[in-house]
């Protein structure tokens, strides 16, 4: 589903002493099936951005269209359409069971038993989870990072058509971190669902994202190719943002052999790079 | 041997009414810090760093076995005053932390409970907003700051209690990539006059250069020594759920293709490293 923000601006609280520009005159397209990420500095406006295009809010100005549907107040999108993981998750388990938190949505959806068991199975999986041992824990009782987890399967059992994630690395362990991102690249391969994702951290973006956008003080500063943002060390530490480690390292030998070396942007690239500045030595 | 500031001696824990499961949140846990050490503690979701966190100023006392402070046990009511003055806290949701609707009431809150004199008090919320750079902020309402400021007024508040001891519960997980090198910065400061600093992450880069660390799995240790150490250890690394910083990592994968290059934990270490190999 292709979503799209026309000249979106938000101003929160407008017309009191705490009024807060959070967003300012931004455009975006979100291509059907693609995998978009959106960068900036903490306060830039990532989240208002990402809660918008869900239709969770609405902006003060702007329109916000899913598929050929505009979306407003009075006309929100379809229950199921849009999964939205908020920054701070954990503010969202309300159920008895994290099965039953998991299972909320698919219940409400009206699907049937086998099916909701299947997506919860599924979901609690895919987040690194093992449903046996956890499903009949209370929420409340796991660790932060273990109540992400839950909160997200929670998302990715609605099997939405559009699923925008707001830092969803945060809190994981690294072994969980890597897997996560594994498991939406593959489903967005495998079901073509669009994905919108919020982050600053560079390397996992870089394994991630076929677009970037960066925002900055409310507003869209850049939008390219991931590879393309993602080596511009200029323009990402004009944002508060690193380029992902295997750019800085091109940028470090470059600086140490005199010679200009082309930044790599995976591990395996690196090596390659690596290897070659040691010529003979292997 | 001196008294440690923290001292673990065979210390379990089971959280209250948790009837589903059997299992212990932390077993088996000896540790002993000295005062003026840096340690980061790392582990995967449910490690239980969390909950050693909170057993370490008594917020949590421990179902089995001793925690002691100073040579204080938490478990004697009568310590925890003292022991709260001693042990300062940063947890893992800035928000949860927040107590007041302004940024220097905020940092104002704790040096008045421990009962200081105004001027003092006063004295105490002035430099600790200087030191981390919120002096402007003092009259906004901290609910609306972005997580940076938010973390720095917690910590400012933190820290105008003067702790001897910092306990960080991963505190730069918010945070954009400046703002977690400056938050980072402000505790090796801390740290070099003279804090003992406890510093939970789960970004390894983090904690790739700490003197000391501690890796938990299953509620028990898995590791106590350096980084240097840890890191290479693929068993280990497997068993416990961490990933080597990316220095590390690709040093790695140079020595699987036959190249020998030094190990090293930081991307500068490691093109040091490439360089000297490249020219001899
Ligand atoms: N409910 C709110 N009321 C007032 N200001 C807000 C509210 N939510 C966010 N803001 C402000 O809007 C700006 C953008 O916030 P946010 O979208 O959360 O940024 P990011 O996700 O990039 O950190 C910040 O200055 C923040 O303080
Ligand atoms: N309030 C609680 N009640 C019951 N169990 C808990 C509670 N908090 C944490 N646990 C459990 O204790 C273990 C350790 O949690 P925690 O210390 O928060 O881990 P970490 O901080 O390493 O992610 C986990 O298995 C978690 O599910
Ligand atoms: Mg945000
Ligand atoms: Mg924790």
């Amino acid at each position: 589903m292709r979503l799209e923000l026309e000249n979106v601006s938000m101003v929160y609280q407008s017309g009191t002493p705490f009024s807060a520009r959070a967003l300012e005159d931004v455009s975006l397209t979100v291509e059907p099936g693609e995998r978009l990420a959106v960068a900036g500095p903490v306060g830039s406006g990532k989240s208002t951005l990402l809660a918008i295009l869900a239709g969770v809010e609405t902006p003060t100005s702007g329109r916000v269209i899913h598929g050929t549907r505009e979306i407003s107040r009075r006309q929100t999108p379809p229950p199921g359409s849009i999964g939205l993981a908020f920054q701070s998750p954990e503010n969202c388990l309300f159920e008895k069971t994290v099965y039953s938190d998991v299972s909320f949505a698919p219940r409400r959806q009206g699907l049937d038993g086998q099916e909701v068991r299947r997506r919860v199975e599924n979901s609690l999986a895919a987040v690194g989870t093992d449903p046996a041992s956890i499903g009949q824990r209370s929420p409340f009782s796991l660790s932060i990072g273990e109540q992400r987890r839950v909160a997200l399967a929670g998302v990715l059992a609605m099997e939405p058509r559009a699923l925008l994630l707001d830092e969803p690395t945060a809190y994981l362990d690294p072994a969980a971190r890597r897997e996560l991102i594994m498991q939406l690249v593959e489903l967005n391969e495998q079901t073509g669902v669009t994905m919108v994702m919020v982050g600053h951290d560079m390397d996992e973006l870089a394994r991630f994202a076929g677009r970037l956008v960066i925002i900055d003080g409310g507003r869209k500063v850049a939008e390219g190719r991931a590879e393309s943002i993602l080596t511009d060390s200029a323009l990402l530490a004009g944002h508060s943002l690193d380029p992902p480690g295997t750019v800085e390292l091109c940028s470090l030998l470059s600086a140490a052999t005199g010679d200009q070396v082309a930044p790599a942007l995976s591990e395996e690239q690196a090596i390659e790079t690596l290897m070659q500045i040691m010529e003979g030595k292997c | 041997m001196s008294t440690p500031i923290i001292h673990l001696n065979n210390v379990g824990y089971r959280y209250p009414h948790f009837a589903e499961s059997e299992d212990l949140a932390l077993s088996g846990i000896d540790l002993r810090i000295e005062e003026g050490e840096f340690v980061g503690l790392v582990g995967a979701n449910g490690s239980g760093k969390s909950t050693l966190a909170r057993l370490l100023n008594g917020l949590l006392l421990p179902t089995a076995g001793e925690v002691r402070v100073g040579g204080l046990a938490t478990a004697d009511t009568a310590n925890l005053d003292n022991i709260r003055e001693t042990v300062g806290m940063v947890f893992q949701n800035p928000d949860s932390q927040i107590v007041a609707t302004s940024v220097e009431d905020d940092i104002a809150f704790g040096p008045e409970n421990l009962g200081l004199p105004a001027h003092e008090v006063e004295a105490r919320v002035e430099e600790a907003a200087r030191r981390f750079g919120i002096e402007r902020l003092r009259q906004s309402e901290p609910h609306w700051l972005s997580g940076g400021q938010k973390q720095r007024t917690v910590l400012a508040g933190v820290v105008a209690l003067r702790p001897r001891v910092l306990v960080l519960d991963e505190p730069t997980s918010m945070l954009d990539p400046r703002s977690q090198r400056r938050f980072r910065d402000f505790i090796d400061e801390l740290w070099r006059g003279g804090t003992t600093i406890i510093y939970i992450t789960q970004l390894m880069e983090e904690i790739a250069t700490a003197p000391r660390l501690v890796v938990m799995a299953g509620g028990s240790i898995a590791f106590d020594g350096v980084p240097a150490e840890f890191f290479p250890d693929r068993d280990l690394l497997d068993a416990t759920g961490m990933e080597p910083p990316l220095a590390a990592r690709l040093a790695a994968g140079l020595a699987a293709r036959g190249c020998q290059v030094r190990p090293a934990l930081t991307l500068p270490e490691l093109v040091a490293n490439v360089h000297a190999g490249s020219q001899t």
